[in-house]
C-alpha cells in the first residue's frame, strides 16, 4: 500500500492569554506600536505557553483506519485540524497526497432559514462535495437521514434528531481519498450510530484513508485497524488498535 | 486526481522510502505559517460552487421574516432621495449636472448604499461564520467575496429603479452611458478590496464593528453623493478629489448624465484601487493562517 499521509515532527503552541478581548484591542495595540515601535512584542501578550501537540511524527498508508485516542486535551483535535488545514502546526510539516474530506462538525454551515435541500447542496459544497455529486446522491442522502416528507420544509422547524440525520447523511455520502471524522458519532440514537458506522465501513472497505476520533471503544474496534495513542500533546503509542487500546485502557483503569 | 502509486512500500523500511519520497508525490504539504503572498488561484477556482452556493444562501436568508422583503432595496435610496430633495429645493440647489436634483440623488444613493453595505457585509463575513473557519477548510477569501457579491442583486434592482426613475423625469441618458459600468465596476473594486481588508482584521479586532458604521457615515457626508462638486468652493475642491469615491461616483454619473469627465479625480480614484486590491490581499493571506487559532 502506498503512503498518503506523512507527519513530520508536527509541534503547535498555543498561548493561553492571548485572546482576553480586553486587553488586545485596535487601540491598546496601537498603544504599545506607538511606545515601542521597533519591537514586536507588542504582538504578544505575557505568554503562557501551551503545547498542544509536541513532535508527532507518523505515516498512514492508502486504505488505511487510523483511531485516535487520548484523554481530553491529548491534542486529538489539534491532530485532525492541522491535518484538515484548519490550523497550521507551529512547526513541522504534514504531506498529503489526494483530496481530503474533514467531518469535525457534521451540517457546518447549515442555515435555520433554508430547507434541508437548500441546506444539503450548500453543506455539500462546504465540505467540499461538488455540485453534480450531490445532485447524484441527492435521493440516496433523504433515504438515509429518512426525512423524505421534510426536505423542502426550514431546517428550523426540523427537531433536533431531524437535524443531525440530515447533516449526518450528507457527511457521509462524502467520500474523499482521506475522511477525518472527528466525535461526530456522539449524538444520534444506538440504531443511527451502528447506520453511521456501517457506512464508515463500507468507504473503509473501498479503499478510503480513514483516520477516526472517538471515545466509543466499539466504535473505534469497528471501523479502525491501527491506532495512534495520545497524551498531553505527545505521541505515546502507535500500532495495532486492540494493542493501542489495550493501553489506553490500562492507563485509564490506573488513574481512575 | 487520485492516481495508483503502484511502488509498494513494506511496512518495515516505510519510514526509509518514504524519505525517498519527494514533495512532488504529495499534494498537499502543510507548513507552518508564512508572511508572503501566496494567493492560491487555482484552489479559490475549484471552489466556484462554493463561492455560488453561499451567494445563495446569502441573498436568500436577506430579507427572510420581513414584511417587505426585497422592496426595502429600493426604499432606502428612495426615503434618503425624498429627505435630501425636499432639504436641498428648499436650499435653492436644483439641477446639478443640468438634471432634476431627484434624478441627480437617487443615483448617488443607489450606488452608495451598495457600497456601504457590500463594506459592511464584508467585514463581518469572517466574524458572522465562525464554524465555517473553525470547522472546516475552505479558502477563506470565498466568505467575504461572496458575502460582497450577494448584494450585486441590490445594485440591479436599484439600477432597474433608477432607469424608471429617470424616464418619469424625462431624463435620457448621454451617448457616454457604454462607460458607466466601468464606473461601477471601480466602485466594486474599491468596496470589495475594503470588504476584504476589514473581514480579516475583524477577526482580531471586532473595534471594526462600532466604528465601521461611524465612518461610512462620515465618509457619505464627504463624499459628492447628495450634492454635487459645484456646490463646494473651487480652492478647496482638490481636497473633496483626494477622496477615492468622489472619482467613482463623478464618473458614473458623468457617463450616466453625458457630463464631462474629471481625469483628475478619476485617476485618484483608479490608483487607489490598486493600491487598495494589494493591500487587502496581502494583509488577509497575512492574517488567514491564525483566523482559526483567533476568531
Amino acid at each position: 500500500m502506498s503512503l498518503i499521509i506523512k507527519v513530520e515532527n508536527v509541534s503547535k503552541q498555543f498561548y493561553i492569554n492571548r485572546l482576553r478581548p480586553r486587553e488586545l484591542t485596535l487601540g491598546s495595540t496601537l498603544m504599545n506600536v506607538l511606545k515601542k515601535p521597533f519591537t514586536r512584542q507588542h504582538l504578544k501578550l505575557e505568554n503562557e505557553v501551551l503545547w498542544a501537540l509536541k513532535n508527532i511524527s507518523f505515516e498512514v498508508k492508502q486504505g488505511d483506519t487510523l483511531g485516535i485516542i487520548g484523554g481530553n486535551g491529548a491534542g486529538k483535535s489539534t491532530l485532525l485540524k492541522i491535518l484538515s488545514r484548519i490550523i497550521k502546526p507551529t512547526s513541522g510539516r504534514v504531506k498529503l497526497r489526494g483530496r481530503l474530506g474533514c467531518l469535525i462538525e457534521v451540517g457546518t454551515g447549515f442555515h435555520p432559514e433554508l430547507s434541508g435541500r437548500e441546506n444539503a447542496f450548500l453543506n455539500g459544497a462546504i465540505i467540499g462535495m461538488k455540485n453534480r455529486e450531490v445532485q447524484k446522491k441527492f435521493d440516496e442522502i433523504v433515504a438515509f437521514a429518512e426525512i423524505e416528507k421534510f426536505i423542502d420544509t426550514p431546517v428550523k422547524f426540523y427537531s433536533s434528531g431531524m437535524y443531525m440525520r440530515l447533516a449526518f447523511a450528507i457527511a457521509a455520502h462524502l467520500d474523499p481519498e482521506i475522511l477525518i471524522i472527528d466525535e461526530v458519532l456522539a449524538v444520534g440514537d444506538a440504531a443511527f450510530q451502528d447506520k453511521c458506522i456501517n457506512k464508515i465501513n463500507e468507504v473503509a472497505n473501498d479503499g478510503r484513508t480513514i483516520l477516526f476520533v472517538s471515545h466509543s471503544d466499539g466504535a473505534l474496534h469497528r471501523i479502525c485497524r491501527t491506532g495512534l495513542y495520545l497524551e498531553n500533546g505527545r505521541l505515546k503509542n502507535f500500532g495495532e488498535m486492540k494493542d493501542v487500546l489495550g493501553q489506553y485502557q490500562v492507563d485509564y483503569g490506573k488513574k481512575n | 486526481m487520485f492516481t495508483n502509486y503502484s511502488k509498494d512500500i513494506h511496512s518495515e523500511n516505510l519510514s526509509i522510502e518514504s524519505d525517498k519520497l519527494s514533495d512532488e508525490y504529495f499534494t498537499v504539504i502543510i507548513e507552518p505559517a508564512g508572511t508572503w503572498l501566496k494567493a492560491n488561484w487555482a484552489e479559490l477556482w475549484e471552489h466556484r460552487e462554493l463561492f455560488y452556493f453561499l451567494t445563495l444562501r446569502d441573498i436568500k436568508i436577506r430579507y427572510k421574516q420581513t414584511l417587505l422583503g426585497i422592496t426595502w432595496v429600493l426604499l432606502q435610496p428612495t426615503i434618503s432621495t425624498i429627505v435630501f430633495s425636499i432639504l436641498f429645493t428648499n436650499l435653492g440647489q436644483t439641477n446639478p449636472l443640468n438634471v432634476p436634483y431627484p434624478v441627480f440623488a437617487f443615483s448617488g444613493f443607489t450606488v452608495w448604499i451598495f457600497i456601504a453595505v457590500a463594506i459592511s457585509s464584508g467585514s463581518s463575513s469572517l466574524i458572522g461564520n465562525p464554524n465555517l473557519i473553525t470547522k472546516v477548510y475552505l479558502p477563506r477569501l470565498i466568505l467575504p467575496l461572496s458575502a460582497i457579491a450577494a448584494n450585486l442583486l441590490d445594485l440591479l434592482l436599484g439600477l432597474i429603479s433608477l432607469i424608471i426613475v429617470m424616464a418619469i423625469y424625462g431624463v435620457t441618458a448621454g451617448r457616454t452611458l457604454i462607460f458607466a459600468p466601468l464606473f461601477l465596476i471601480l466602485c466594486f473594486t474599491i468596496a470589495t478590496s475594503l470588504g476584504i481588508l476589514l473581514s480579516a482584521i475583524n477577526v482580531r479586532y471586532r473595534d471594526v464593528k462600532y466604528i465601521l458604521p461611524v465612518v461610512l457615515q462620515l465618509w457619505l457626508f464627504v463624499t459628492p453623493v447628495f450634492y454635487s462638486l459645484d456646490m463646494i468652493p473651487e480652492e478647496t475642491r482638490w481636497i473633496w478629489k483626494l477622496n477615492p469615491m468622489t472619482g467613482a461616483l463623478g464618473g458614473f454619473r458623468a457617463a450616466l448624465f453625458g457630463a464631462s469627465f474629471d481625469s483628475f479625480e478619476i485617476a485618484v480614484s483608479v490608483v487607489v484601487a490598486v493600491i487598495l486590491v494589494i493591500l487587502a490581499l496581502q494583509i488577509f493571506y497575512r492574517m488567514e493562517d491564525s483566523f482559526a487559532d483567533v476568531i
